[in-house]
């Protein structure tokens, strides 16, 4: 899936789920996202997302079009999914098409989603957002308020093999029209509201060859960028001189993210003699460009506009048999990024590690070819950095290193005119900000020996994620 | 099959199992973060604009303001001690002196048989933000009502009762110091600059005689004259008081010592880039572990309640108390709240603070570090106090027995009590932060000086 990487190098850039390596997402802290973007079907990912060695039919045509090429027969797909996250959420429902004609190929693949904000905003003093006052000095003013957004995906590909060659050649195109990402608000604390307006793009072109002894190799070419405009309203209060007393107001708060990535994934596949194992590597590199980012950094980690590069090195084995499948994938994933604004020059070191592994098992329903299937797999996502702060005063050194599990667990009915799967992630390891904070005053113990800072730390978040998806082959 | 199936259900159980969960790591907030969740606690916020002021009025206010026409002995204006060259419209002397002295801002001196004035001339920045007191006692005050037609009934000293129509607080504090013979009026028999008896001293200690006596030198003055009748349309001389004076000084006051657009202020509208690092920890310091809020609260930085926090007492005294200065104790009845307020002053509004020194009701310290440094420990730092601080004429005057000192500290505020741990580095970023609150066009307000007056005095 490519717009969950969209906001790469942000501090909020979307958990990367994806089975795909193709955008390598920079996260400079354990701040957790919803899983806004996870919402197309696929056949592996209830099994951690192993995808190295193992293929995903359904979801491997939208990582790489070329691949769409693997498609039997034109199928119809939908596969609502839902996913929560603390206060927030969202709900969508994509449905599409992989389609083959003759060595024609390819995919379309529509979708609606509707997010909620991903935490509560405060209500404030006056309870609701409209703002009246008999300020001489501050004039009246209304919040708009805080409703549930919709995003609107649009995706096509389309693929000629060359069947003499064992070549595939692909272009992929995936379009959003993004009224809310999840977590934006985060970047906004005691906000009432934060409207967003976007898009996003990605492009890709996708190559696939085939050997014999079932070898083969891939490429994935990709440019990607997105843009989303914030606009944080605030209700707070201003002293009036007239009045002597305090009066509400709307704040409001223009900020945005805008990112490039271009992109590039080499991978090969070969099975393993006639063990029925199969080994794959892949190697992939990104050069991003992140020229805005919002003015907010929440924690003490500097959020600047910079550049980054980074890498996945990765090896994977899977076992193919008739009832059963299982994978794992071991990636190293370095990364380089360099920011700077007014307070001086940021440089990232990281040295990241992705291990996944998933097992699936099919049962027979008596002795016909139907058959229901079971899937159990877990990710984990080691993230490791150092930072160098240059600052006028001198350089300061962070270090930072969490880890993110991702339980993931699915069944499936599979006959042989219609696929139902039901599919679950739990994520964990990330959290996101204990606001202390509000817009009245909050009682303080004066005499107290010392007073408490106001820290703000993280509180653990679950993600979960339900995705149903139904597929159907036409005849 | 039915194997399997137990297995997975297993696993989505698991899957809801707390112990399925990582927690996420200890991530530090950010120094904004910090920063601007303590602002709720004490309710620092933005401030508005001060309503526009009648530029006639404020015409006269400024002549007046400079015009020392006002004191008994032609000698002394407003601006002598709250000086606007170079300070936050004040002298930088720790006690004033008025009347009879020589010399402007601090190279001023006492004069001969004269006394110094027994408290810090205050600040006139800021005044007309919606003080609800002012003076170093509070003993000018406002009524607490809020919204419109709650303003304009004003407590005064005793003995005082201020005439109606005063427009705010500032205009009834400017309707004291002319009452004062300390600091403007005089004492019976002197003679003014030209050799001419001083008819103000020789007036009883009645106010509204007093004002009266004000307004007739003033409107015996052409241009003056003029100028009320700019700033009054339609009202006759007869009917001028010294109030409608006051309220034209305070309008100069507040169109022209109204100045909060500091560093913090540009923060606290939302720009992160207003403060340094330094200053940021400085912030979380004053609204955090120094508690420094506790005090100095609300939309401006302090100024709306009382607290003893053992300032050395230094000066001639106030009242009953003489030689020492009881502060808000002195003006309230032992069963008010007298007991309790004695050596209690009122709490500084902070904003420009930087260029308000020296500081305490008496000017005891010269710098911020200094006031900073105090807190650590109130009964030590007064015991250590280090009078070369302060001007030689004074040095005798620093009240440091063992008596005063134990009667200071144990109507101490509870919430200095104990001392403030501070390492010295976080009393460099408080002090960093302090300097935050300056607003750089209240470094030099010169430009608000009049060549000349109508009186014809000079204006300096």
């Amino acid at each position: 899936m490519t717009i969950r990487s969209v906001m790469l190098i942000a501090a909020l850039s979307p958990l990367l789920r994806a089975v795909n390596a193709q955008l390598i997402p920079v996260r400079t802290v354990p701040l957790a996202q919803g899983d806004q973007f996870g919402f197309l079907p696929s056949a592996n990912l209830g099994m951690g997302g192993v995808t190295i060695a193992l293929a995903d039919t359904l979801l491997d045509p939208f990582s790489n079009p070329a691949r769409s090429a693997l498609t039997r027969r034109t199928m119809f797909f939908g596969s609502p999914s839902v996913y929560t996250v603390t206060a927030g959420g969202g709900r969508t429902f994509p449905v599409g098409a992989l389609f083959r004609s003759g060595a024609w190929h390819g995919t379309m693949a529509v979708a609606i989603q509707e997010i909620s904000p991903s935490h509560e905003f405060q209500s404030g003093f006056f309870g609701g957002p409209e703002l009246a006052t008999t300020s001489s000095t501050v004039a009246p003013s209304r919040i708009p308020s805080s409703e549930p957004q919709t995003n609107r995906y649009v995706a096509t590909a389309l693929g000629r093999t060359f069947e003499s060659r064992g070549l595939t050649l692909a272009a992929s195109a995936f379009w959003s029209g993004l009224r809310a990402v999840d977590g934006t608000d985060l970047y906004y604390p005691n906000s009432q509201s934060v409207l967003q307006h976007g898009d996003a793009m990605d492009v890709r072109l996708g190559a696939l060859k085939r050997f014999a002894n079932d070898r083969s190799i891939e490429a994935v070419v990709v440019h990607n960028r997105y843009g989303l405009n914030h606009e944080a309203h605030f209700m707070e209060f201003i002293w009036d001189p007239a009045l002597r007393f305090q009066v509400p107001q709307d704040h409001m708060e223009a900020g945005g993210e805008r990112s490039r990535v271009l992109g590039a994934q080499l991978k090969y596949e070969q099975p393993i003699a006639d063990s029925g194992w199969r080994a794959g590597a892949l190697f992939a590199a990104n050069r991003g460009e992140q020229p805005q980012v919002p003015h907010n950094s929440i924690l003490n980690v500097p959020l600047a506009p910079g550049h980054s590069s980074a890498f996945n090195v990765g090896v994977g084995v899977a076992k193919a048999a008739r009832f059963g499948r299982f994978g794992i994938d071991a990636i190293y994933e370095p990364i380089w990024e360099r920011t700077q604004d007014g307070s001086g020059v940021n440089r990232f070191r990281f040295s990241n590690a992705i291990l996944r592994s998933g097992v699936s098992r099919d049962i027979p329903l008596d002795a016909s070819s139907s058959f229901v299937r079971f899937q159990f797999g877990v990710q984990l996502h080691a993230i490791n950095y150092g930072l160098d702060k240059h600052r006028a005063s001198g350089l300061a050194v962070q270090e930072q290193s969490w880890n993110e599990w991702t339980h993931s667990w699915g069944t499936s009915l599979l006959f042989p005119d219609l696929q139902i799967h039901y599919q679950g992630r739990l994520a964990s390891g990330a959290g996101r900000p204990a606001l202390n904070g509000s817009n009245v005053f909050t009682a303080v113990d004066i005499f107290a020996p010392t007073l408490p800072t106001q820290q703000q730390r993280l509180q653990g978040v679950k993600v979960l994620t339900h995705q149903f998806s139904f597929s159907l082959p036409m005849p | 099959m039915m194997r399997a199936i137990t297995a997975v259900a297993l696993v989505l159980l698991a899957g809801c199992d707390r112990s399925f969960v990582a927690d996420p790591p200890i991530v530090e907030s950010s120094l904004d973060t910090q920063l601007r969740a303590s602002f709720n606690q004490w309710g620092a916020m933005p401030i508005g604009a001060v309503p526009a002021q009648n530029p006639a009025l404020v015409s006269l206010g400024r002549s007046l303001f400079f015009d020392k026409v006002l004191s008994g002995n032609r000698d002394v204006s407003c601006g002598t001690c709250h000086d606007v060259t170079a300070l936050s419209a004040m002298d930088g002397l720790s006690l004033s002196v008025g009347t009879g002295g020589s010399g402007v801002a601090n190279q001023r001196t006492l004069g001969t048989g004269r006394s110094f004035v027994p408290r810090n001339a205050p600040s006139l920045m800021n005044t007309g933000l919606g003080f609800f007191y002012t003076l170093w006692d509070g003993r000018v005050n406002e009524g607490f009502g809020f919204g419109p037609g709650q303003t304009g009934t004003f407590q005064a000293p005793p003995g005082v009762v201020f005439p109606a129509g005063l427009t705010n607080i500032v205009a009834a504090q400017a309707m004291l110091p002319v009452l004062n013979r300390v600091e403007m009026r005089g004492t019976a028999g002197d003679r003014d600059v030209f050799g001419n008896l001083n008819e103000l001293a020789q007036l009883g200690d009645s106010p509204p005689e007093i004002w009266r006596g004000v307004m007739n030198r003033v409107l015996a003055i052409q241009e003056y004259a003029s100028k009320f009748a700019a700033a009054y349309p339609g009202l006759p001389a007869g009917a001028l008081g010294f109030q409608h004076a006051a309220n034209a000084i305070a309008a100069f006051q507040l169109a022209t010592f109204t100045k909060h657009d500091s560093p913090f202020d540009r923060y606290l509208a939302h720009d992160n880039r207003a403060l340094t690092e330094e200053q940021k920890r400085g912030g979380i310091l004053f609204f955090g572990k120094a508690r420094c809020a506790s005090c100095h609260s609300g939309a401006l930085l302090g100024g709306q309640q009382f607290a003893n926090v053992g300032i050395p007492q230094i000066g001639p005294g106030v009242g009953s108390g003489a030689p020492l200065d009881l502060g808000r104790g002195e003006i309230l009845p032992k069963n008010q709240g007298g007991d309790f307020y004695q050596f209690a002053f009122r709490v500084p509004a902070l904003r420009n603070v930087e260029l308000t020194a020296p500081y305490g009701h008496d000017g005891a310290y010269r710098t911020l570090e200094n006031v900073v440094r105090h807190y650590t420990n109130p009964d030590s730092a007064y015991r250590a106090y280090d009078v070369s601080q302060l001007d030689p004429e004074l040095r005798g005057t620093f009240h440091g027995d063992n008596a005063t000192i134990a009667a200071v500290m144990k109507n101490l505020d509870g919430r200095v009590r104990q001392g403030i741990r501070m390492t010295p580095e976080e009393q460099r970023q408080i002090v960093a932060f302090l300097k935050s609150l300056t607003d750089d066009s209240a470094r030099n307000l010169a430009s608000a000086i009049p060549t000349s007056v109508p009186s014809g005095l000079p204006v300096r």
